[in-house]
């Protein structure tokens, strides 16, 4: 009984303690699962807690990335706005003026040329005065030119030129006179461009020349003998071809009808019908040179009284050597002229000859030198009376736009005494200007 | 057959021989040989074209000899920059007998039209500026920029005068077109952003700003091509120049132009002036310095003997030296050139 009273209690004891001990297991794993339930707990706790924050970072940077945009967007349209105008509101504060007063817009070219140079001179005031002297021998300063240019085109088939000078001391103070006055209808039948008004004549190459642009301060004697001190010009009309290529790279023809003469080789009087005639012969050498070649003919009454005529006839020759990528810096020009005229009279024909010859070398964008010869039997005189001179000159050119010259002629008269004579001359522009020398 | 009859037949078959060799062609005469470049880009084989000034000589003083009045008069397009440059053009045009091609009539093409115009007097517009051009600076076929809306103002001249080859002369126009902005930004740039934006920040100004900005993780300056990457160190570089030619080639390639050798436009270099300009040089480092090479040598290889800056001589326009047969090769040899210069 003992042993069985024992065994009992041993297996009332493992019992016992089994199930204590179990018991403890089991608060064990509910712990541990608690435990463990805390730790999962927290770490989605912190999980969401991470998450809710990202979450809102991302809405907080889309709202500014939104705020942004609309920010750019107003910007933009703040940009355009104020490249758009915006339109007027009419109103009765509203003001009204008209343009027909103010069309200055229309106006044409305008622009002036003073040419003024002063002169000393060896010969005698009273011994040279003839039609045709340039300078009188006094020693003084002329303003021989203050010269408006006015040029515009009329309409899509014209142009417009008036050239008003104010021709300084001499015959004509201070007074306005018209070098010249024409319009010009331009891409005419038959290649024509026709002029009429009043124009100096396309006789040979320098006649048509203003004052202000000679190569030299004066012309050449042969001209002013020829027409005395002013252009050969006449009121009429002129047409100029561009005749298909003949023997030429380029060929020209002028044919003129003008009446009224320069009073020298033809009668002033406004009824004297004088014809005039110039064929251009136009050669290109190289891109940097050409040779030009002109016949010129003139005829008309030199006395319309008596019926008594001229005829008049020239020869041009002109080399120019322009180096293209240079031609600020060296260019030469040679320039030739040579005329015969047979003057009817009432005691036979008188026929005279005459020429002028330059060479003009541009030596820097500013200088150039040249010199001139020429040579003119008195065209009106029956004794054999003649003229040369050699006329070295300086020009320097300031700018485009002003220059100056130093010249320097010794002419020497068979029918008078020689002269020397120094010049300095001035020559400036103001207003557009087109470019038409070549 | 007598003889001068004999020469008369011969004579007009030769004539009518040469037009119809020329038949079905346009003849396009253009002031300078750089827009001649450009119809030939568009014109194609339709075109034939020829040219008044030459590569090497200022554009400004164009003898107007009566041999190029005889091109004109042949002339079906006649294209000029339309400002006051070549006031040459208009005595030719009158001695042309080519009514075709007088202002405002249907062969008459100016190229300004579209560009905007640098360097407009504002209010001192008298010749105490000097040879001042009135409208603006007028050397725009400097930028390559200009050549679009020259090649545009071309377009709509070659379609008035042939109207039949309209679509061709569009599709090569466009192909031009498209050839300047890759040539000017590169592909990659050109595809991403388009030539024409490119070229609106250009002219903005700014484009430079543009190319720092970050696109996919890498700034927009790595896609860069073409002229604008090879002239990247021209980039705020400072030159003197001779004459105001170079105005809207310096603004696309974002060089300034310090000073001008010319005190003002057209006036020759006085030895004041001169002193006046070595002394700039010195004091700010200018190192190069752009000159047309129809100017003068003399001054400035004065200049550059007293100050080490390096002059470049550089052809103008198109054909001004062998090497320049096309604008494109023009920017080519000025862009090598310049930045050459610059890296030395």
């Amino acid at each position: 009984m003992r042993w069985i009273t024992l065994f009992a209690g041993c297996m009332f004891m493992l019992s016992l303690s089994t199930g204590v001990a179990a018991q403890k297991k089991k608060d064990s794993d509910i712990k541990k699962a608690l435990s463990e339930l805390d730790s999962l707990r927290n770490c989605y706790l912190k999980k969401l807690k991470d998450l809710d924050s990202r979450i809102s970072a991302i809405e907080k940077a889309r709202k500014e990335e939104k705020e942004k945009a609309e920010m750019e967007a107003l910007l933009n349209a703040a940009s355009d706005l104020s490249r758009t105008k915006k339109k007027e509101e009419a109103t009765i504060s509203r003001v009204f003026r008209g343009g027909q007063r103010q069309l200055q817009a229309l106006n044409p070219n305008i622009s002036m040329t003073g040419d003024f140079f002063g002169s000393v001179s060896s010969g005698k005031s009273d011994v040279i005065v003839n039609d045709g002297d340039f300078t009188d021998g006094r020693n003084m300063f002329y303003m021989r030119e203050a010269e408006f240019h006015i040029i515009a085109p009329l309409d899509p088939f014209t142009r417009g030129k008036f050239f008003l000078g104010i021709p300084g001391v001499g015959e004509y103070p201070l007074s306005f006179m018209i070098g010249e006055a024409y319009m010009e209808w331009l891409n005419l039948p038959a290649n024509m461009n026709l002029k009429i008004g009043l124009f100096n004549t396309q006789f040979g190459i320098l006649n048509r020349w203003h004052d202000h642009g000679l190569p030299q301060v004066d012309r050449p004697r042969v001209l002013t003998n020829l027409f005395s001190k002013n252009n050969f010009a006449g009121i009429g009309v002129g047409a100029n071809f561009l005749l298909p290529r003949l023997w030429a790279h380029v060929n020209e023809l002028d044919i003129e009808i003008v009446t009224g003469g320069d009073g020298v080789s033809f009668d002033d009087a406004n009824d004297n019908v004088i014809f005039v005639t110039h064929l251009k012969n136009y050669y290109d050498l190289s891109r940097d040179a050409y040779i030009e070649i002109g016949f010129s003919g003139a005829n008309g009454y030199n006395d319309k009284k008596a019926g008594y005529r001229t005829t008049l006839v020239g020869l041009d020759i002109t080399y120019k050597w322009a180096p293209v990528d240079r031609a600020h810096y060296r260019t030469v020009e040679f320039r030739n002229e040579f005329f015969y005229s047979h003057r009817n009279r009432k005691d036979g024909a008188i026929d005279r000859f005459g020429f002028y010859s330059y060479i003009s070398n541009k030596l820097g964008r500013r200088f150039w030198i040249g010199i001139r010869a020429g040579y003119s039997e008195l065209p009106t005189v029956v004794n054999k009376e003649y003229e040369w001179d050699i006329t070295p000159y300086v020009d320097f050119w300031q700018s485009e736009f002003v220059m100056m010259r130093f010249q320097y002629s010794y002419t020497y008269r068979s029918y008078e005494e020689n002269d020397h004579t120094f010049f300095i001359q001035t020559v400036w522009s103001m207003g557009p200007h087109k470019h038409e020398a070549y | 057959m007598n003889k001068s009859k004999l020469i008369f037949v011969l004579a007009v078959v030769f004539t009518f021989t040469m037009i119809s060799a020329q038949e079905g062609k346009l003849y396009v005469v253009t002031t300078f040989s750089d827009y001649a470049s450009i119809v030939k880009e568009i014109g194609g084989d339709y075109v034939t074209v020829d040219h008044l000034s030459h590569g090497d000589q200022d554009p400004h003083f164009v003898p107007p000899k009566p041999s190029l009045a005889i091109k004109l008069k042949k002339a079906d397009l006649f294209i000029t920059t339309g400002l006051d440059l070549e006031l040459w053009a208009t005595t030719l045009l009158d001695k042309a007998r080519n009514k075709k091609i007088m202002d405002g009539a249907i062969g008459y093409v100016t190229v300004y039209p579209g560009i905007e115009l640098l360097q407009k007097p504002t209010t001192a517009l008298s010749r105490t500026e000097g040879d001042i051009h009135v409208y603006g600076n007028p050397h725009i076929h400097t930028s390559p920029r200009n050549w679009i809306p020259i090649s545009e103002n071309i377009l709509i001249g070659l379609k008035k005068v042939d109207p039949d080859h309209a679509s061709y002369y569009e599709e090569r126009q466009k192909r031009f077109v498209d050839r300047v902005y890759r040539a000017m930004f590169g592909d990659e740039l050109v595809d991403l952003i388009g030539g024409q934006q490119l070229m609106d920040l250009v002219k903005a100004g700014t484009f430079f700003d543009f190319i720092e900005r970050e696109f996919r993780g890498e700034k927009l300056v790595k896609r860069l091509g073409g002229w604008m990457k090879k002239a990247m160190p021209l980039h705020g570089k400072e030159v003197i120049a001779y004459h105001k030619n170079w105005a809207y080639f310096a603004h696309d390639f974002g060089m300034k132009v310090l000073g001008y050798i010319e005190p003002k436009p057209g006036i020759p270099p006085t030895p004041k002036h001169v002193e006046k300009m070595i002394k700039l040089i010195k004091d700010s480092g200018i190192d190069v310095m752009l000159v047309a090479d129809y100017f003068e040598k003399r001054k400035p290889t004065t200049i550059a003997q007293k100050t080490g800056i390096m002059a470049l001589f550089l052809p103008l326009s198109v054909g001004g030296n062998p090497e320049v047969s096309d604008n494109f090769k023009l920017m080519d040899y000025w862009i090598d050139h310049i930045v050459e210069a610059v890296s030395e």
